[in-house]
């Protein structure tokens, strides 16, 4: 019973990891924790979300570097642009998601990519509220 | 505007009464400035050249009578009277304001913007300066009514801006903070950013930034960046990689990134980097 309840909650994430990977450019995406441990992720071969999830967060803390010398608060989101990729980085609670997509892709990724955090956030609130603490 | 035509009449009755009194007096300006507000345009040029005979180095006189050509929609001759009010009387915050108003009308951007510029640096709260420059912004979309030597319409092809143009633009467009353009080495080429630190410093920040963030890209085999988006939950910051320099846009979280985008991609169209 418990493994069920567990194998859920699970589904949840990959159900949102899904949902961003259905769209047409993107290449991977995963979510992972603070630590850079994946939680779940999805994506084409090439998309190694164990070497993305610990360069995501130094790139973060990189960033939130020269905010916090601008006096400004952490890096929410950061979005980086190749020649042949868009990558976007969002901190979401505990959380981060990382969106690799083609540079070609249209720019409404970017809406998908926000329901998809709401859809992160609502499941931590709704069965993870230990960790958003 | 709306005036009370009761207000107007009682100035108009005052003024014609001291004038009377005294036809030299200069209230003949403030006379011609209600007639022009009542409609009766006619009435207020005839007072003001009349005025002007008397007193010729009445600086007020030249600015009703711009008013009154711009009321017209003359506006060369408008610019004409701003130039007489500004040779008698020099700069006023309010000439400027007038000034830059005709300046748009007449498509002379560029002129328009150095003194919108001056004067919203002084008082960055005035509604009447944010509405001009979002006048000027609109205008700078559309082809001037008439050549301007040093103007810069994104809508000619055969007009280029400069950098020092282009940041300038840029500068003020809405909930822009900053604007900084820095070389590959650091170093801050031009730009203008009025946060707790120098331009200097934030080019040298952004540029480090840059080069870090990109370094770990490489590392993962997607070359080098060519933007940079960093947002917080007060503001956003967009490096652009611009071959020799990066163009750092520092801006307020509400800021609208894709109008941004298309603005800003279509002033770097016309830029001229060398």
């Amino acid at each position: 019973m418990l493994a069920t309840k567990v194998e859920k909650k699970e589904n949840k994430f990959q159900k949102t990891l899904d949902y961003v990977a259905e769209y047409s450019g993107v290449r991977g995406a995963a979510v992972f924790d603070r630590e850079g441990l994946v939680v779940c992720k999805t994506g084409d071969k090439e998309f190694k979300a164990e070497v993305y999830a610990p360069l995501a967060l130094l790139i973060l803390q990189q960033a939130s570097n020269v905010l916090g010398r601008l006096q400004e608060h952490p890096a929410q989101t950061l979005v980086i642009k190749t020649k042949n990729s868009w990558i976007t980085i969002e901190r979401i609670e505990s959380l981060v998601l990382i969106v690799k997509a083609g540079s070609d892709t249209d720019e409404l990724l970017k809406v998908r990519i926000g329901q998809s955090i709401d859809m992160i956030k609502s499941n931590l609130k709704d069965n993870y509220s230990l960790i958003m603490r | 505007m709306n005036f009370d035509i009761a207000e107007l009449d009682d100035r108009i009755a005052k003024c014609q009464k001291i004038l009377e009194a005294d036809p030299n007096s200069q209230i003949f300006a403030a006379l011609a400035d209600a007639y022009r507000k009542k409609g009766l345009a006619q009435k207020a040029l005839e007072i003001c050249k009349k005025g002007l005979e008397a007193n010729p180095d009445y600086a007020s006189a030249y600015v009703v009578l711009a008013k009154v050509f711009i009321d017209q929609n003359n506006f060369e001759e408008a610019d004409r009277q701003i130039q007489k009010a500004i040779h008698a009387g020099g700069r006023t915050r309010s000439v400027d304001l007038l000034q830059s108003e005709i300046l748009i009308k007449l498509g002379q951007t560029t002129k328009a913007r150095v003194i919108l510029e001056k004067l919203h640096n002084s008082d960055p709260t005035s509604d009447t300066i944010k509405a001009l420059l979002e006048t000027l912004e609109n205008a700078v979309a559309e082809p001037p009514r008439r050549d301007d030597s040093i103007s810069i319409s994104p809508s000619s092809p055969k007009r280029n801006y400069t950098l020092t143009n282009a940041l300038s633009i840029i500068k003020i467009l809405p909930r822009v903070l900053g604007v900084v353009a820095v070389a590959r080495d650091g170093m801050v080429i031009e730009g203008h950013f009025e946060g707790m630190m120098s331009k200097d410093d934030l080019g040298a920040l952004a540029s480090g930034a840059y080069d870090s963030i990109g370094q770990g890209i490489e590392k993962i085999e997607l070359g080098k960046p060519r933007e940079i988006l960093i947002e917080t939950d007060q503001s956003k910051l967009w490096i652009c990689n611009f071959g020799k320099m990066l163009i750092v846009i520092s801006m307020r979280d509400d800021a609208n990134l894709g109008s941004l985008r298309l603005k800003v991609n279509e002033i770097f169209d016309h830029t001229d980097f060398s």
